[in-house]
């Protein structure tokens, strides 16, 4: 299946701590990832590579469900998770100290699957709504972050 | 998996009403249930979850700062919920908004 990738940047008005800290905390995501409306079931609590929790996102009246899994994780430097249902995806955030502010870069890469891909006629608007929403994400970082 | 959200078990809650004057943003939501949940636990975590400073009252949460509040008030088969942000951007208060709201309809299922 082909895979593509979005990628987004933004410097942060905040220390690299203060971002990993946000961002690495599985629940929060609901408040800056636009269409997901529930994180539960998150096993252990706390932030580590295998950390588990299930995911819900709001599309179009449909509710897409499916599990992810934390990859990876060093303190106020990277946060990576993967999606393991559904249509596999790998999402990084990488924060890298800006002076006392911070660069978050946020890499998602992903299969593009058939039947979305007819939906939309063509996989350029498909990757286009994705560098969108990956845009989206990391500009909503930065205004819980300073704003 | 793939569902209606129509058979999902969230919480029926709807915006009835938003309106933004100058720094400021208004919401009303209106939620029809039987038995209320624990409002007060289910948006003060939400707010704690987002780093804004709370003080929780009964059928009311203060954000400290005097960054708005929520209220609530229990009808017989209803519970009316009333938002109001200020002294954030305006960006800041559509997501903290929404990220409310999924609190409102989501959060803490499992308990209720």
């Amino acid at each position: 299946m082909p895979t593509a990738k979005a990628k987004q940047s933004a410097t942060v008005l905040a220390p690299p701590a203060k971002v990993y800290d946000f961002i690495a905390e599985a629940t929060r995501a609901t408040a800056f990832i636009p269409g997901l409306s529930r994180i539960h079931n998150v096993k252990p609590a706390t932030t580590q590579p295998g950390q588990t929790w299930e995911y819900e996102f709001d599309w179009f009246g449909f509710v897409v469900s499916g599990n992810s899994k934390c990859t990876k994780s060093e303190p106020s430097k990277l946060h990576q998770f993967q999606t393991v249902t559904g249509n596999p995806s790998t999402w990084t955030y990488l924060i890298e100290a800006d002076g006392t502010n911070s660069r978050l870069t946020l890499e998602v890469e992903y299969e593009i699957p058939g039947n979305v891909l007819a939906r939309y006629a063509s996989q350029p608007v498909f990757e286009k709504m994705n560098q969108d929403r990956a845009r989206e994400i990391v500009a909503n970082v930065k205004t819980m972050l300073e704003s | 998996m793939i569902r209606l959200r129509i058979f999902h078990p969230g919480r029926h809650v709807w915006r009835l009403w938003s309106k933004r004057s100058g720094n400021t943003l208004e919401e009303i939501w209106i939620s029809p249930r039987r038995i209320p949940p624990d409002w007060e636990k289910i948006l003060a975590s939400a707010l704690d979850l987002i780093w804004l400073e709370n003080t929780r009252r009964p059928g009311h949460i203060e954000l400290n700062g005097q960054r708005g509040f929520i209220q609530w008030h229990e009808g017989q088969r209803t519970t009316r919920i009333r938002l109001r942000l200020e002294n954030f951007s305006a960006k800041k208060q559509s997501l903290i908004a929404a990220a409310l709201l999924k609190a409102a309809r989501f959060h803490l299922l499992e308990e209720g």
